[in-house]
């Protein structure tokens, strides 16, 4: 056994340092040092980094980038004094090699070899592998074991190797690898405790791996790097391990011959994913309805306690409902989460962007843009953060791109709206038309892909290049620390952007303020005739109606009446698309508001006031053609600020949303505008 | 596109180097090279799919589906034959 390149300075056997190095993890509760979690894509890192750290990791970005990675400490062993200082443990993104083929690799290597600019290097590293397959896992150990760091293996899914009657000899591997290894599963957590104490040993005493001669020969290899690693790898398999090889693959190979079959695979796909949303709309609507009745409460409670004025409306209309507004979607977003973990787990969104990537690959996108596109119909927030799945810039960018052209839940008010005004009384043509604007989403949106990588994002999109892991029980544990930090994601955003968009719209509908004696002499008569009846509430109504429509957003949406004219808007309804550019679904409570029905107008009076309102000249405002153009435009429209915000977050800046507020505005006129005028000449 | 090369195997004989879309479902054989520089072909190589490794065919079309290093690789047809072998 040669020593390596950097062992020269330890042996294996060295004890625990000078005191000075006892001395740096004491004094303070900072961490003494970090360990990263370095591992191929499907060797379990995340389950043994949740398992490290219990439930006191956070997320954060790699200075510089939108590449996020899991962070905390490591939790304290059971049959060790708990340390001074404790150790901080982070999850690097999964590589196959350092020599890296994408952007998060690249991150992920250049901060285990101190590259990237603002990040620390690790002080030691666990290598993670999968027990049940050496071979493949191998490799990038001994790329990592190169880096001379202080360094272990923790030998994931030992559990699954031993019920498959797998032989390891632990010390033989450990002499071939040069460094300690520990058996552990992540699954069932055992052997977790014997590796934190391996970990905090490792710390404490910056032991060097020490690489035989066969290693050293083939990291200095100047052929084909992989292929001597790879030739490397299979002679300490052999060396190390015995057993039938080929039985953890039995049941994938089994249930690959339907889940990747050419016909079968993509209907499976198609029943998975039904399956999905079924549970969403279904499961969702219980806590929807909860988080949408505690925010009422909360509104009620608090306009009680507050004066009259508009402290109580900033606090009750702005803030409470803003902010109520967005986080009623919370549930959907948390169940989409939780689906989505517990599948990639399980194994199977490998199989769903193979046998999807043939049809994507003819609008320019991976398969692996299928899932977030289709996500996108809960909500296209949770859709772009789950774009994290591709690894292609430039492809995951026109993802997120065109993710909102498909039609989300908050559409739906909308289009039952405007459905139920075309077709009362008509159930088949409602469906008809409502399932139109879902397709009509779908194809816009595969029709901008296909034209964003053509014009400004061209290029092919890479070609599929996938490890289909071997299917395994996913871990509600893990799923649901990935949805609490997905949903705490969207928590904060609700908090800061969404709060703060809320507040501007609040007060664009709110100032100038009105009085009763700003109003008409007519209105002032009307109103004072309502009171004398004793319905203060319809008096309420018109003087909100009359409020909103001289409001700064009923000013704009007035000047802008021209230019939504040729489209067959009039002005409450030009007034309902400036109100509802930050939540489309608000325009369902303008066009409440402004029909004298109040916010929480029922859905058959406001129809009723709808159907029956006529212009100036007595002709019906919400013809056929207008219906179908109000449609089109808010199936097409972006209409939504936080999606806007999501964005930005997810391309580190302004320049891609404000494109994609341009060019799906401009898209939802000219559809909406060309739909009119036909609906007119078809009339 | 077949062709008699020396293929860099244990063999010390000429053996024939075929292209991986030549193989049918279930055929097995060893990667004699890759072909490109590719980002692409550099992942193909650090999920398995490189020189003197033995690959089986699960699956062909788009995308094929490749047995190798004990679990499976889904491969774009695009780059199928960037994979050069020596049929077993």
């Amino acid at each position: 056994m040669s020593v390596g390149p950097t062992a020269t300075e330890h042996s294996a056997g060295d004890a625990p340092e000078s005191p000075g190095q006892a001395d740096r993890f004491a004094a303070t509760e900072s961490p003494s040092a970090t360990i990263a979690l370095v591992g191929n894509p499907n060797a379990g890192k995340t389950s043994l980094f949740n398992r490290l750290t219990g439930l006191r990791a956070h997320t954060a970005n790699f200075a510089g980038t939108t590449v996020e990675h899991r962070r905390g400490l490591l939790k304290p062993s059971t049959r060790r004094p708990l340390r001074a200082r404790p150790l901080e443990v982070f999850d690097l993104p999964g590589l196959y090699s350092l020599e890296t083929s994408t952007p998060e690799e690249s991150i992920a290597r250049n901060v285990l070899v101190n590259e990237h600019a603002g990040e620390a290097a690790p002080d030691a590293i666990v290598i993670v592998v999968d027990a049940t397959n050496l071979e493949r896992h191998l490799p990038l150990a001994i790329e990592a074991l190169a880096l001379g760091k202080p360094t272990l293996v923790a030998l994931n899914m030992s559990d699954l190797a031993g019920r498959l009657g797998l032989l390891l000899d632990l010390e033989k591997l450990s002499a071939r690898l040069g460094c300690p290894v520990v058996r552990v599963s992540a699954r069932t957590g055992e052997g977790v405790d014997d590796l934190v104490i391996a970990m905090q040993s490792l710390a404490d005493e910056q032991r060097l791996p020490m690489l035989d001669d066969a290693a050293c020969a083939c990291t200095s290899c100047s052929g084909c790097g992989y292929a001597s690693r790879f030739d490397w790898a299979e002679s300490v398999r052999e060396d190390t391990l015995t057993g039938d090889l080929d039985a953890s693959s039995r049941l994938t190979d089994l249930l690959d011959r339907v889940l990747t079959h050419r016909v079968a695979g993509p209907l499976a796909f198609a029943a998975v994913m039904f399956g999905v949303f079924m549970a969403i709309f279904s499961m969702a609507t219980v806590p929807m309805d909860l988080i949408d009745a505690l925010f009422g409460w909360a509104g009620e409670s608090v306009g009680r306690w507050l004066p009259e004025g508009d402290l109580k409306s900033l606090v009750v209309d702005g803030v409470i409902a803003g902010v109520g507004g967005m986080l009623v979607f919370l549930p959907q977003i948390c169940l989409l989460f939780f689906l989505l973990a517990l599948l990639e787990e399980s194994g199977y969104l490998a199989r769903a962007a193979l046998v999807m990537d043939r049809l994507l690959q003819r609008v320019g996108l991976p398969g692996q843009a299928f899932v977030p596109l289709l996500s996108a119909h809960a909500c296209a927030i949770p859709a772009i953060m789950s774009t994290r799945i591709i690894d292609d810039r430039r492809d995951r960018l026109v993802t997120i791109l065109v993710a909102p052209l498909m039609s989300c839940s908050a559409r739906v008010p909308v289009y039952a709206m405007v459905v139920a005004m075309l077709f009362p009384n008509r159930p088949v043509a409602a469906a008809l038309t409502f399932t139109g604007a879902y397709a009509l989403g779908v194809i816009a949106a595969l029709g901008a892909a296909w034209a964003l990588k053509r014009t400004i994002l061209p290029g092919e999109s890479r070609p599929l290049v996938i490890e289909l892991p071997n299917y395994r029980r996913p871990s509600i544990r893990n799923a649901l620390v990935e949805t609490v930090d997905r949903a705490w994601q969207f928590v904060q955003n609700a908090g800061t952007t969404i709060l703060v968009i809320s507040l501007v719209l609040w007060a664009l509908a709110t100032y100038p303020k009105t009085d009763l004696a700003d109003l008409p002499v007519a209105q002032q008569q009307t109103f004072a005739e309502l009171e004398a009846d004793g319905d203060a509430e319809a008096a309420d109504r018109l003087l909100a109606q009359a409020s909103l429509e001289r409001s700064l957003a009923g000013r704009l949406g007035g000047l802008m009446q021209p230019v939504f004219e040729p489209l067959g808007f009039d002005w409450k309804m030009t007034v309902g698309v400036v109100t509802s550019f930050a939540a489309r679904e608000v325009i369902v409570s303008t066009l409440s508001i402004l029909y004298g029905l109040g916010e929480e107008g029922d859905e058959a009076s406001l129809l009723d006031a709808l159907t029956a309102s006529t212009d100036a000249d007595g002709a019906p405002v919400f013809t056929t053609a207008t219906c179908l153009s109000l449609l089109v435009f808010y199936v097409l429209a972006m209409q939504c600020l936080p999606t806007q915000a999501v964005t930005k977050r997810e391309t580190g800046g302004w320049k891609w949303p404000l494109f994609q507020l341009g060019y799906m505005s401009v898209l939802a006129y000219v559809a909406a505008l060309a739909t009119h005028q036909i609906a007119l000449l078809w009339a | 596109m077949p062709s008699e090369v020396a293929a860099t195997s244990p063999a010390t004989v000429p053996c024939r180097e075929v292209c991986m879309s030549e193989l049918a479902v279930g055929a097995r054989a060893r990667v004699s090279r890759i072909v490109g520089e590719s980002s692409d072909v550099m992942r193909l190589k650090a999920l398995g799919v490189c020189q003197g490794r033995w690959v089986q065919v699960l699956r062909t079309g788009d995308a094929w589906v490749l047995r190798v290093l004990g679990s499976r690789v889904g491969v774009s047809q695009r780059l199928i034959d960037s994979v050069r072998l020596i049929a077993a």
